[in-house]
């Protein structure tokens, strides 16, 4: 198998894109990717870390700014032929029947009607979908609408199908027999199929199906971890290989998105300007969840008991991290004691601590002192937002504001009107209410 | 969803006949227009008020309406097309159509029936392309902005499956373009159709300085009925104009729309009822099979990526093209700026006071028009809106009152404002009406629909009076759908005033002085430097106030009163 060619293969890839204020942000850097044949790759990370760009890529919808990207072999110019793709979202289009939405990627192919037909039928008896084919979308359950994606992706015949969060909209049941139907699918053998690359934000998905599992990270090192999974099928999420498996890409995850005690320094110096985009509800109300379980959590427990992925979970706990609530020691969450404050104050109690917690961050203390060295009493949301671009260009400016005024606004420490789109500092102390 | 009825194998029935039967007739009537257009253009024809001459009338105002929608349709989607494609052709086009949108459709007219009796001295096919480009002007503006939009919103996933599917230009226009935007367009199309019958009742007959013009016609009759006074024969007009609004509404609208459902990307849950012209077709062997086999073999040919062949060269050009266009437009728009600038230079000081006196006239018309049907359609609006079942009788009724074309209410109004001696310069405030208040009814009670019923419950259950309802929780929930009601609203009382303020009825002239007189009259005596005049300062007002009222409020709507809790 190794001595094949590999199925798709990116070298030293360079991509960013723009945001509407016209700053770019890098997405990846100096990146490489290699989906051998046999492969089931899972590409896990937090949003924003480049899996859905790297999909793209691979299709050949975007281009990429430095870097070749080969297919077979051969470098990729246009659309990647061997490649078809599986939508996050369903994008079926809801005027055309099951047996149109299949037959529509075979058109511009130029098949006539008899295999068109044929390729169809194989198809929607691949995914187990007859009986549909004169069902228009609307008629059918998130599930179903899932299989008629699929289908469409394989009746490509394709030697490669990426799949950007193929179950992520599904119910928990619908989800766990799809991902059992794929896996039958690929081990029939019966196509051309040679790879799959599915994008995912569930780690447990990603152990049950992937046999290679590639964590995803912002540049310059995007790509933080590759683990081999050799797991034989059908796999038991409750055995211990299994577990132990999950359990290390949560560190690597968790690593990633908290940052390890080594390079911490680094880390907190552009933690102190970005915010995570987190409401502050939601990290009072972390606190109030480590008070149930006596202060203390396994982060790997955390996403399950707030309904959450695992990434969101980690930028909740980075969040409260960083105006101190809570310690993460070694895969731990642990409440502090101004943690316990919070959980067990009242409004104006809560207020108070977040108002004097969030006046000894760097970025507050910067906003502060702008506010008040300014003739103005208030500043126009667009202003702030040139502001913390000309300060940091990097980050995305608009969901660092907006985090901001959110958390201030709680602290009672900013004012912001949304009509007027102007920001201003509150005159008065928090407590009035 | 109506019933899918596979087509028989065998058999002939009656929808085979009924098609064959249009085939004949659509061939037959397009000799008729073509005898009609080609016959010459002296003597006029005297227009016959028997009621034997009406459905020849009819058949020629209603060639006239296909013919302006066809050109309408197609040109709407090139370039609705192009400006949604193209961030040049957008910068031009899009506040094209605003300005557009604004001139009055009749102040195309006197240029358009000068320029092609010119080119066609002899025949009526000048006046006859003429007064279809004027329906045109009248129809063209919201279908080309509907389409651009609605390609402009296309969601980002169906554009990565379609181009990931190796599909090019051509395709996705026609597999993902057209069909995500054919409900818009169908509506719009309706819209579209009902503003041609309301032009129509102008272009088909007027004065230039000496020369007056008249083109047989539902609308020519409708006028000449009017300025003979003859009761019956407007009685008779009115009635067969009602006709075809409820047999056009029945036979294509109505199945159209209820086809169109299927692009819908959101489905209501309202109850399926049956179509039956379209079950009707839907039966028709021939017809469906036909569709289906041409689609089936032309459909490979037709999608065959086009990223294979070489892209770069024809590229070139299109953006060649692209700078070609926009210079020409903006070489184009210096010289009439220029030429606009030499024919106000002939106008005299007291001509242009009393053009600016007549604006503010109808300027105040205009607010008159506006508060005068808020204060009728907003209640009655809110008041419908919150009964659906109530909506769904009256639905067919008002569509027909609100696409009933206002100029030909004008003379039954007229009878009753002389019995009552009330003033043209009163009357002409309501004949504006008659051509403003259905926008606003329509969109209040869409935006009544639209509250959601938990804020009515909550508002109840405070304990708060049916008026403060209306007050605290209606008014702000539809505010989005009330002001864009007004906006339209003021649009058509801008329009209907040319023909509003001036009224002729039994042989008599009456005037009320205002910009929209102004323009009828300029335009009748053949002063073109003052016609053009008037047009520009009532664009330049309407502009002006949409740029600056209007969007105060829109944006109001947008960002305040927006609801996406």
């Amino acid at each position: 198998m190794s001595e094949q060619k590999p199925l798709v293969e990116m070298k030293s890839v360079k991509m960013s894109y723009r945001l509407s204020s016209g700053t770019s942000v890098s997405v990846l850097e100096d990146f490489n990717l290699t989906l051998h044949p046999g492969e089931i790759v899972a590409l896990l990370g937090a949003s924003g870390a480049g899996k859905s760009t790297t999909l793209k890529l691979m299709s050949g919808l975007l281009r990429s700014e430095a870097g070749e990207i080969y297919s077979n072999g051969q470098k990729l110019e246009g659309l990647n032929r061997e490649l078809s793709i599986v939508f996050q979202e369903s994008s079926l289009f809801p005027w055309l029947t099951v047996a149109e939405n299949i037959e529509f990627g075979l058109f511009p192919q130029g098949y006539s009607l008899r295999t068109r037909r044929q390729r169809v039928s194989e198809a929607i008896d691949l995914v187990g979908l007859e009986g549909f084919e004169e069902a228009y979308p609307r008629e059918l359950s998130g599930g179903m609408k899932q299989r008629v994606a699929i289908a469409r992706a394989l009746a490509m015949n394709p030697k490669v199908l990426g799949m950007d969060e193929p179950f992520s909209a599904l119910d928990v049941l619908t989800a766990d027999t799809l991902r059992g139907e794929v896996l039958e699918i690929w081990q029939r053998k019966t196509s051309k199929l040679k790879g799959i690359l599915f994008i995912t934000h569930d780690i447990v998905e990603a152990v049950s199906m992937a046999n290679r599992i590639i964590v995803l990270g912002a540049p310059p090192k995007n790509v933080k971890a590759d683990i081999l999974n050799p797991l034989a099928f059908p796999r038991d999420e409750n055995s211990w290989q299994f577990n132990q498996l999950v359990r290390k890409i949560h560190s690597v995850l968790s690593d990633s998105i908290l940052g390890d005690d080594d390079n911490s320094n680094a880390q907190n110096q552009a933690a102190l300007w970005v915010l995570p985009p987190v409401p502050i509800a939601d990290v009072i109300g972390l606190t109030e969840l480590l008070v149930d379980y006596k202060g203390q959590l396994d982060i790997f427990e955390l996403p399950r008991l707030i309904e959450k992925d695992f990434s969101e979970a980690l930028t909740a706990v980075k969040a409260a991290e960083l105006i101190g609530f809570v310690d993460t020691p070694y895969q731990k969450v642990i409440l502090t004691r101004l943690g316990q404050g919070i959980a067990h104050g009242d409004v104006n109690q809560r207020k108070e601590a977040i108002n004097t917690q969030l006046k000894s961050l760097r970025i507050v203390k910067m906003v502060i002192e702008l506010l008040q060295n300014q003739e103005e009493v208030a500043l126009p949301y667009s202003k702030m937002i040139e502001w913390l671009q000309e300060k940091q260009p990097a980050v995305n400016a608009q969901s660092a504001l907006d985090t901001l005024i959110d958390w201030g606004r709680y602290g009672g420490l900013f004012r912001y009107n949304s009509d007027e789109e102007m920001l201003s500092l509150e005159e008065d102390h928090p407590t009035v209410l | 969803m109506w019933k899918r009825i596979n087509p028989k194998k065998t058999g002939f029935a009656a929808p085979d006949v009924l098609a064959f039967a249009f085939l004949v007739g659509g061939f037959a009537a397009m000799i008729t227009v073509a005898r009609y257009w080609s016959s010459p253009l002296q003597p006029p024809e005297p227009i016959d008020l028997s009621f034997s001459s009406l459905p020849y009338a009819v058949f020629l105002s209603l060639s006239r309406i296909v013919f302006a929608y066809i050109v309408c349709l197609f040109s709407s989607i090139a370039i609705g097309y192009w400006a949604a494609h193209s961030k040049l052709a957008e910068k031009i086009i899009v506040p094209l159509i605003d300005i557009g949108q604004s001139v009055p459709a009749l102040g195309y007219l006197p240029g358009l029936v000068l320029f092609f009796l010119s080119i066609f001295p002899d025949s009526r096919i000048g006046l006859e392309i003429a007064a279809i480009l004027t329906l045109y002007t009248g129809m063209a503006w919201n279908l080309m902005l509907s389409f651009y939009s609605s390609i402009k919103t296309i969601p980002r996933e169906y554009l990565d499956t379609i181009k990931a599917y190796g599909y090019g230009r051509l395709g996705i226009f026609f597999r993902l373009e057209l069909p995500y935007s054919m409900n818009d367009v169908i509506w719009n199309s309706m819209l579209s159709v009902a503003g041609g019958w309301f032009f129509l009742t102008v272009c088909e007959s007027y004065t230039f300085g000496d020369k007056s013009f008249s083109l047989l016609g539902l609308g020519s009759y409708m006028s000449v009925a009017a300025e003979k006074g003859d009761v019956q024969a407007i009685l008779a007009g009115g009635i067969t104009m009602i006709l075809i609004l409820v047999l056009t509404d029945f036979l294509i609208w109505k199945p159209l729309l209820r086809w169109a459902e299927r692009f819908r990307k959101v489905t209501t849950s309202e109850e399926d009822e049956d179509e039956p012209v379209l079950n009707f077709f839907a039966k028709s062997k021939r017809i469906t099979n036909f569709i289906r086999k041409m689609r089936r073999r032309y459909a490979v040919n037709f999608y065959v990526n086009q990223s294979r062949r070489k892209k770069t060269k024809t590229k070139i050009q299109w953006v060649y093209l692209g700078y070609f266009v926009f210079t020409a437009f903006v070489l184009l728009s210096f010289f009439s700026v220029y030429v606009g600038f030499q024919m106000f230079l002939h106008i005299s000081l007291d001509r242009w006071i009393e053009l600016l006196i007549g604006a503010a006239f109808t300027l105040m018309r205009v607010f008159f028009v506006l508060i005068l049907s808020g204060l009728i359609m907003v209640p009655l609006g809110l008041y419908l809106g919150t009964k659906p079942k109530l909506i769904k009788r009256l639905q067919p009724v008002i569509q027909v009152l609100a696409a009933f074309p206002a100029p030909m209410l004008f003379p039954p109004l007229m009878v009753l404002f002389l019995w009552f001696s009330i003033p043209i310069e009163i009357g002409s405030v309501i004949f504006m009406m008659t051509g403003a208040q259905w926008y606003l009814l329509f969109n209040v009670i869409a935006g009544a629909a639209s509250v959601p019923e938990k804020y009515v419950d909550y508002a109840r259950g405070i304990g708060m009076s049916n008026w403060e309802i209306v007050r605290r929780v209606f008014l702000p929930a539809a505010f989005p759908q009330i002001v864009t009601g007004f906006i339209t609203a003021a649009g058509g009382a801008w329009n209907t005033s040319i023909v509003a303020e001036i009224v002729v009825f039994r042989k008599q002239e009456y005037i009320a002085k205002g910009l929209g007189s102004h323009i009828a009259i300029v335009a009748n005596n053949g002063l073109y430097s003052e016609l053009v005049a008037a047009i520009a300062v009532m664009v330049f007002v309407v502009v002006m106030l949409n740029r600056t009222l209007w969007a105060y409020f829109f944006d109001l709507a947008e960002t305040k009163y927006r609801m996406d809790t």
